[in-house]
């Protein structure tokens, strides 16, 4: 089962092929978000309202890279988006 | 604001535009690696089916070769054919000849694929090396001597036991002379064969091409051999080196070579532990 944290993961890891460690440490920056192991790919994400958490967390991309990088969001979370319900998917990526 | 390369600020919306503008390229170059990286995996895919095609092509080669290697042994020796005219006789040794040499240069290329897949397995037992070089410079004599070669030998005293499979060993050692009557149209092949520090060493000089530090640097590689070395040797596989580097890699031991440069001549040495 996908979760939120799983979805958030993936982007991260999506961004950082193109920015490199900059997207760990953008993703920090995002309220909700806890890394608890940058080099073994773990965090979680706090329970209520996670939508909303990956949501601040494409903005937080675009923010800085714009639009291109919403997209390489979306890319990155489409595979995982077909185990959500149509109410879990974040805003932002659908 | 931020500052330029001249020092100059630039407002944030500037920054923001360069920032975006390197994000793109920096995702361009991210595609286009994972583009690269799906084709390189089709293309190991297709190398590896046109291996193992032209593995199978080979082996019925081989095939071919060696039914038609016995019909002609059999024309040569069956008296079931009946008298055979000089001029005949000739043609068909000739033809023999050929087809062993035939043989002999896909089963190299056989050998080569096996040992790069891994699935080469060899036959580890005492001999003794002396025997084994002593055997196989005293069967290229002839080829040596008959091209006009100076053929000289020189086999020290000395313990030169160890631990290996014989057939490949024969086949490293009978490769590395091959290769220098080959490559040497006028002189002399010096062969030696010492022992020191527990250490065996086998050592082929010749007056032959030499080798330049292009070739010498991909000399024990498959396909290492030199561009021209087809003109000078036409049965070339472009494996021979490999498999010598391959077979003594396997028993512990070091092959190399050294030469002066082009038209300078070439030692080569196999260096195997007493065992």
């Amino acid at each position: 089962m996908t979760s939120l944290s799983q979805l958030a993961l993936r982007i991260i890891k999506e961004q950082e092929l193109i920015i490199g460690p900059l997207a760990w440490i953008e993703a920090r920056k995002v309220v909700g978000i806890h890394v608890i192991n940058q080099n073994a790919g773990e965090l979680s994400i706090d329970d209520n309202n996670q939508g909303p958490i990956i949501d601040r967390l494409v903005t937080q991309y675009e923010r800085l890279f714009g639009r291109a990088s919403v997209e390489v969001c979306r890319e990155a979370a489409a595979p995982l988006l077909s185990e959500l319900s149509s109410e879990q998917i974040p805003s932002s990526l659908k | 604001m931020a500052e330029n390369d001249e020092n100059k600020l630039i407002s944030s919306e500037e920054y923001k535009k360069v920032t975006e503008e390197l994000y793109k390229q920096n995702l361009e170059i991210v595609r286009l690696n994972k583009e690269a990286e799906r084709l390189n995996v089709e293309l190991e895919k297709a190398n590896e089916g046109q291996a193992t095609l032209i593995h199978f092509i080979n082996h019925q080669i081989k095939g071919y070769f060696g039914k038609a290697r016995i019909i002609f042994s059999e024309l040569l020796t069956g008296p079931e054919y009946g008298p055979i005219t000089e001029p005949a006789k000739k043609m068909l040794v000739a033809g023999e000849t050929d087809i062993k040499e035939g043989v002999d240069f896909v089963q190299q290329i056989l050998r080569a694929s096996d040992i790069e897949k891994g699935t080469f397995t060899y036959d580890m037992l005492p001999l003794d090396m002396k025997e084994i070089v002593s055997s196989e410079i005293e069967g290229k004599k002839a080829l040596a001597e008959d091209k006009g070669l100076k053929y000289e030998v020189e086999i020290k005293d000395g313990d030169y036991h160890t631990k290996g499979d014989a057939n490949q060993l024969r086949e490293a050692v009978k490769n590395l002379i091959d290769n220098s009557i080959n490559y040497t149209q006028k002189g002399t092949i010096n062969l030696q064969l010492s022992t020191k520090n527990s250490k065996i060493l086998f050592t082929v000089h010749d007056t032959g091409v030499g080798l330049s530090d292009e070739v010498k640097a991909k000399l024990f590689t498959k396909g290492g051999r030199g561009k021209d070395s087809v003109k000078v040797n036409v049965n070339s596989t472009g494996f021979g080196l490999s498999i010598v580097k391959s077979i003594v890699d396997a028993h512990k031991g070091r092959v190399w070579a050294e030469s002066a440069g082009p038209n300078k001549g070439s030692t080569f040495y196999m260096e195997l532990p007493v065992v």
